[in-house]
């Protein structure tokens, strides 16, 4: 279930039956919450802005148009695969071969886009994403027949895949996209008009969206946020859309994979939190036995969440390879999952199953990739990198672990 | 018996890939024209992993595509035309997988081990192993610049390497149309000692001019692991840390030089001096089309036979001092080094030295966007 809507639900009864809360009663809610634990996205923006801070104070080019782009485009693989991963932790299991499955993608792909096979851009992507979700369902279809752990199969899918990537590429080491329009998923950058286009589109989609959700809730007597708050959170959205497509368009404009990150990001917070589908994600992650009693088919929810989970590894691989105008061997390796996977959790999806936001995989991107960027800037050796990013990432599961205490102890969770 | 038919399923699923694979070499074999008796040197291959004369131990398949692509099949093609039995095995990265194949070669009785180490400390491990058993050692490829070392040393001189990087690029920094170029030096993996060699080359080319105040090195940063998709974050950072301001590029292998080229392009720049190494499709596909000034080319035929010719004659107890009269000192000790020397390839001889060699081909190269480069054929 939607966590929000669930607790306007739940204290309408603690407060009264129905109607629109006072702008005082709403904040008292807000700080109750974080009080209990339940922190939102709040210290994620704290800790942005400290990042933010930091990395300006060392190098003064970190906020800069150039890098804001930089960032958008340089966070774009993580957050398409921690999206997928979201989905895997909501159930309270994990998909160590995201990382691999994704180079199957794009080695996929790049192969049948060599001029030597001719495929039009389309037909190859389609037929590499349908070749990961085939490979998350086996996936998933291993984990449920057998009662297997999800971590144990997942593993011998890392292996498998990365070995699956070796044989493909071959003796080649590289294999170069030369096709336009996929490499220009993630490096072309829409003009001024279009940028200011799209800013408009999604300012409209999400205050119509915003308000729509509002009137409805009120005309059915549900406890509804003041409109004071509705308008303000739409105002700052407008501020955030704005200001980031003005300053992308001061260097080189918004890139086109930042929409498509926006395009997934609203489709999968859709799929999460407004279909029956993701509800029972919710449900079979908070209490699997409970979600079985109540009818729901189980392994059929878990086997789609390992689907998507590999479709949206395996876009992700597309739009890194459409990055790096290439695919070669080391494809789906280095720090590849780990960043995606902690990202998600970053993002404050918590490991323990049934609690987090598709919202979570792109605040967690940000946060993996500021700091990647920051330190980039101030070309700090590989070590201190791996030092940084690990404390980021246990301070994240730090911070999961005792939220959820502290959710338990005030009987919320 | 349900289950007994998942069983077999799992087993079938199990074989299909082996199977597999064993269509592959083949395949591969018919591709490349030197391999004329590919399907016999395979079956010698598998049949004599116990007890093998002469063990070779390849680091992984993912950072190079040479060791499984090109040394593998180099070494069978040597050590066939020797009679000798030997293993290959291929350790994946894993430095304690490496150090269990040492021990097991040794187990099955070879008297040497051709060693491309994953690190000093782990292959100094193997080598003092091979020392204890009586067992000698090659350093193939890598230094072992912990411990006291191989027995020898084959390689490209690899300091010769960047500094043939520097020389090719100098030239064309000095003719850029900027008072003092700026400079970048993307290096390779910092856990790698050769990565530290082709730094110590182009270096040594650069440092005069840095400290005469001709050039101004902007960023000097390893990529970890050679992984190209960070080497692409580092670079672009180092571009927006300079503004876009750089002129020049050493970057320490053809992989790199590609993130490179990615990031100059997405930046909308434009092409830049820039080095590479390893001869790949990709790298010579953008020196034809201008992005990249030059490849080192190491003819890993060469570096194979050079290694197995040195392998038979300690199996031999031959005096290895007649193949070669150089040395290089690892920290400890002087190692007799069998040195080869690498090839720069530009635009101009590209036809002369990787296509003549057959190492590359026209027909993988010429392909799309770049056939429009490509000289008649």
């Amino acid at each position: 279930m939607n966590q929000t809507s669930n607790r306007e639900i739940a204290e309408s009864h603690y407060h009264r039956n129905s109607a629109t809360l006072s702008l005082s009663e709403y904040i008292g809610n807000y700080w109750e919450r974080i009080r209990t634990g339940d922190l939102g996205s709040f210290h994620i923006i704290l800790g942005l802005l400290v990042i933010a801070i930091i990395f300006q104070t060392e190098n003064s080019n970190y906020l800069t148009p150039r890098n804001l782009v930089n960032l958008i485009v340089q966070m774009a693989g993580y957050t398409t695969i921690a999206i997928g991963v979201v989905y895997v932790l909501l159930l309270g299991e994990i998909d160590l071969s995201v990382g691999y499955v994704s180079a199957v993608a794009a080695v996929f792909m790049a192969l049948r886009l060599r001029p030597q096979e001719g495929w039009p851009w389309y037909a190859a992507i389609a037929v590499a994403l349908a070749v990961v979700a085939f490979i998350g369902i086996i996936q998933g279809l291993i984990i449920t027949r057998f009662r297997l752990p999800s971590f144990v199969v997942t593993l011998a899918g890392l292996l498998i895949w990365n070995g699956v990537v070796l044989i493909l590429i071959g003796g080649n080491g590289t294999v170069i996209i030369q096709d336009q329009i996929v490499i220009s998923i993630a490096n072309y950058f829409l003009p001024e008009m279009w940028g200011w286009a799209v800013a408009i589109v999604y300012i409209a989609w999400y205050a119509f969206g915003r308000i729509n959700r509002w009137r409805d809730r009120r005309q059915r007597g549900m406890t509804t946020t003041p409109v004071v708050i509705v308008f303000a959170q739409v105002l700052l959205l407008a501020i955030l859309t704005i200001t980031t497509v003005y300053v992308a368009n001061i260097d080189r404009g918004v890139p086109v994979v930042g929409i498509i990150m926006l395009v997934m990001f609203a489709l999968h917070t859709f799929l999460a939190e407004h279909t029956r589908f993701g509800r029972y994600v919710y449900a079979v992650g908070g209490n699997i036995e409970s979600a079985r009693r109540a009818g729901i088919d189980v392994n059929y929810i878990r086997v789609r969440v390992f689907m998507i989970s590999s479709l949206m590894a395996g876009v992700g691989g597309i739009v890194l390879a459409s990055r790096l105008r290439s695919v070669d061997t080391a494809a789906g390796g280095g720090n590849l999952l780990l960043n995606s996977i902690a990202a998600a959790v970053i993002g404050g999806t918590s490991l323990f199953g049934g609690s987090g936001k598709v919202t979570s995989a792109f605040l967690g991107a940000l946060v993996i990739t500021s700091v990647e960027n920051g330190m980039g800037l101030l070309g700090l050796s590989p070590g201190v990198k791996f030092v940084v990013t690990g404390l980021v990432l246990l301070a994240a599961v730090l911070i999961d672990a005792i939220t959820r205490r502290g959710r338990v102890h005030s009987g919320v969770a | 018996m349900k289950r007994t038919g998942w069983i077999l399923l799992i087993f079938v699923l199990l074989f299909l890939p082996i199977a597999c694979a064993e269509g592959n070499t083949n395949v591969s074999g018919s591709i490349t024209s030197q391999t004329d008796a590919q399907p016999d040197v395979n079956k010698t291959a598998i049949s004599d992993a116990a007890g093998a004369e002469i063990a070779v131990l390849l680091p992984d398949s993912a950072t190079s595509a040479r060791w499984e692509g090109d040394d593998r099949r180099y070494f069978e093609q040597a050590f066939t035309a020797f009679g000798i039995t030997y293993s290959i095995v291929n350790a994946e990265g894993d430095a304690r997988a490496q150090q269990t194949q040492a021990e097991q070669a040794i187990t099955n009785g070879a008297k040497v081990i051709l060693l491309v180490n994953l690190d000093s400390g782990s292959g100094a491990a193997i080598i003092a192993q091979a020392r204890e058993a009586g067992v000698k050692v090659i350093d193939y490829d890598r230094l072992t610049i912990e411990g006291p070392g191989a027995d020898v040393y084959v390689s490209f001189d690899n300091v010769t390497v960047g500094r043939l990087m520097g020389e090719t690029l100098t030239p064309l920094i000095d003719a850029l149309p900027v008072a003092t170029p700026r400079i970048v030096q993307l290096n390779g993996a910092t856990t790698d000692n050769n990565a530290t060699l082709y730094r110590t080359g182009y270096f040594s080319v650069a440092a005069p001019r840095y400290q005469a105040g001709e050039w101004e090195l902007v960023d000097d940063q390893a990529v970890p692991e050679w992984d190209n998709q960070q080497a692409l974050i580092i670079f672009e950072q180092i571009l927006t840390a300079a503004n876009g301001n750089v002129n020049a590029v050493f970057a320490a292998n053809d992989g790199i030089a590609s993130s490179v080229i990615s990031a100059l392009k997405s930046q909308g720049l434009g092409p830049l001096p820039l080095s590479g190494q390893d001869a790949t499709a990709g790298g010579i596909q953008n020196i034809l089309a201008g992005w990249q000034s030059m490849t080192v080319y190491k003819p890993i035929r060469l570096e194979a036979e050079a290694a197995a010719q040195a392998a038979v004659a300690l199996l031999r107890n031959e005096d290895i001092s007649t193949l070669t009269a150089d040395t290089v000192n690892n920290g400890q000790n002087d190692i007799p080094f069998i040195k080869l020397t690498p090839i720069v390839v530009t635009q101009d001889n590209i036809a002369e030295t990787v296509i003549a060699d057959g190492f590359r081909t026209w027909e993988e190269i010429c392909v799309g966007e770049f056939a429009q480069y490509c000289p008649e054929h």
